[in-house]
């Protein structure tokens, strides 16, 4: 067998083991395989992606699942791979509220997601422990996500308070933590 | 003392060569073959040197040759074929090492009914029940009730897909009887693995119960599992 034979063979194991490895190591080629992979082995959806956002580490995936609502994480792994993140399954919502949210964090990370089921709402803005606030007029058909990052792990960067707006500013629903 | 002749020859044939890692094999073959005609020559009646010399001309053009067997070592191809050898070395170490253990693991579980002591036991059920959630199977096998009002429920869980992985499971669901009471306290040991071996501990199950009932409700995932109890007067224990 010349060389070249043994490399071609070679490369036809590498690419075998290679996918032997992925999946031992619950690693996938694509975002949004590891989020299905995710939300199915923990008997969870499968969910509507309605939009993904880029993070430092992967990507969050704001979803929509019957009663519930999620954003799931998922993080780059390998360069070129991906592989589970975090908080896979959604919050159930209540839609007697002009909106309904839940926020959390992983390390410096912090996100905040929720449903808009007052159709007046047009802005949702948050405060965060320092006094900074983030405001939001575009939705994701009728989801809303804040992403944020802490510079160390502060309070500061805790989620304080959450309003929401009308067209005119008047505020629909105001919640502090 | 090696001949300068000979030397000479192999030096220049391996300047040619630029993948190093096969110079010293070259230098091997050709090296026995001067020394296989070297010896004809003897045979034949020549001294050492003269046949020495004599079959180095033998060999031809030591450039031709380098120039011509630099072509067969191309060193891209060497490099590759080195490199994508190591690779899968080290993958198949990898994977008898993670499969391996794996398989080992599930081949030596123990028996987590044996962390019992026998006189402890009340009851002791036998359960065949298989419940499927997405493409995990929990596979219910005993029900202990211990003197202490610990109900132990013994479950294995496992992947339907070979080998998946994913998140592991978070629970059997809630665990009542038929008197009405819902248990929260108590614990939980999984082996992991292929094929998990679970105990989940119910701190103070009521003596009196005698059905045990485990459903899952969550994420629109449904089950009940209900599992008659030795319960009443007769509580003794089921060799």
């Amino acid at each position: 067998m010349t060389r070249t034979n043994k490399i071609i063979r070679n490369a036809i194991f590498l690419v075998v083991l290679f996918l032997l490895f992925m999946w031992r190591s619950g690693l996938y080629f694509t975002p949004l395989s590891a989020h299905e992979s995710s939300e199915r082995s923990i008997h969870y959806g499968p969910s509507e992606v309605v939009h993904v956002e880029d993070f430092d580490k992967g990507k969050y995936i704001l979803c929509r699942y019957d009663r519930w609502i999620s954003c799931n994480t998922v993080n780059r792994a390998l360069f070129f791979l991906w592989r589970f993140g975090n908080q896979p399954t959604g919050f159930e919502y209540d839609a007697t509220k002009p909106i309904d949210y839940t926020w959390g964090s992983s390390y410096q990370y912090y996100k905040l997601y929720g449903i808009i089921n007052d159709n007046r709402v047009e802005k949702i803005e948050i405060t965060l422990g320092n006094g900074t606030v983030l405001a939001q007029t575009e939705f994701y058909d009728g989801l809303f996500l804040f992403t944020w990052k802490a510079e160390d792990n502060d309070d500061d960067f805790f989620f304080k308070g959450i309003r929401a707006f009308d067209s005119e500013g008047k505020i629909i629903f105001q919640e502090e933590k | 003392m090696p001949s300068a002749d000979k030397e000479e020859f192999l030096r220049e044939v391996l300047s040619h060569i630029r993948f190093s890692l096969d110079r010293e094999d070259i230098r091997y073959e050709l090296e026995s073959h001067i020394l296989d005609k070297k010896d004809d020559y003897i045979a034949e009646g020549y001294d050492p040197k003269e046949a020495e010399q004599m079959a180095v001309a033998d060999m031809g053009d030591p450039v031709e040759i380098g120039v011509e067997l630099n072509k067969q070592h191309n060193p891209i191809i060497g490099w590759l074929w080195m490199i994508t050898n190591a690779m899968v070395v080290l993958f198949v170490v990898w994977h008898i090492f993670v499969l391996g253990s794996q398989l080992l693991r599930l081949l030596f579980q123990e028996n987590l009914l044996n962390d019992i002591p026998k006189e402890n036991i009340v009851y002791q059920i036998d359960v065949d029940e298989k419940v499927k959630i997405d493409d995990t199977v929990i596979h219910f096998t005993h029900v202990v009730y211990e003197k202490n009002g610990d109900l132990n429920i013994f479950f294995k869980h496992y992947d339907t897909r070979l080998w998946g992985t994913g998140w592991s499971l978070a629970g059997i669901g809630t665990i009542e009887d038929n008197l009405g009471n819902e248990y929260f306290e108590g614990g939980s040991y999984a082996s992991g693995g292929i094929i998990s071996n679970c105990r989940r501990i119910v701190r103070n199950f009521s003596e009196e119960a005698d059905m045990l009932i485990i459903s899952y409700d969550y994420y629109n995932r449904k089950y009940r599992v209900e599992i008659p109890l030795k319960a009443g007067d007769t509580h003794d224990q089921d060799k």
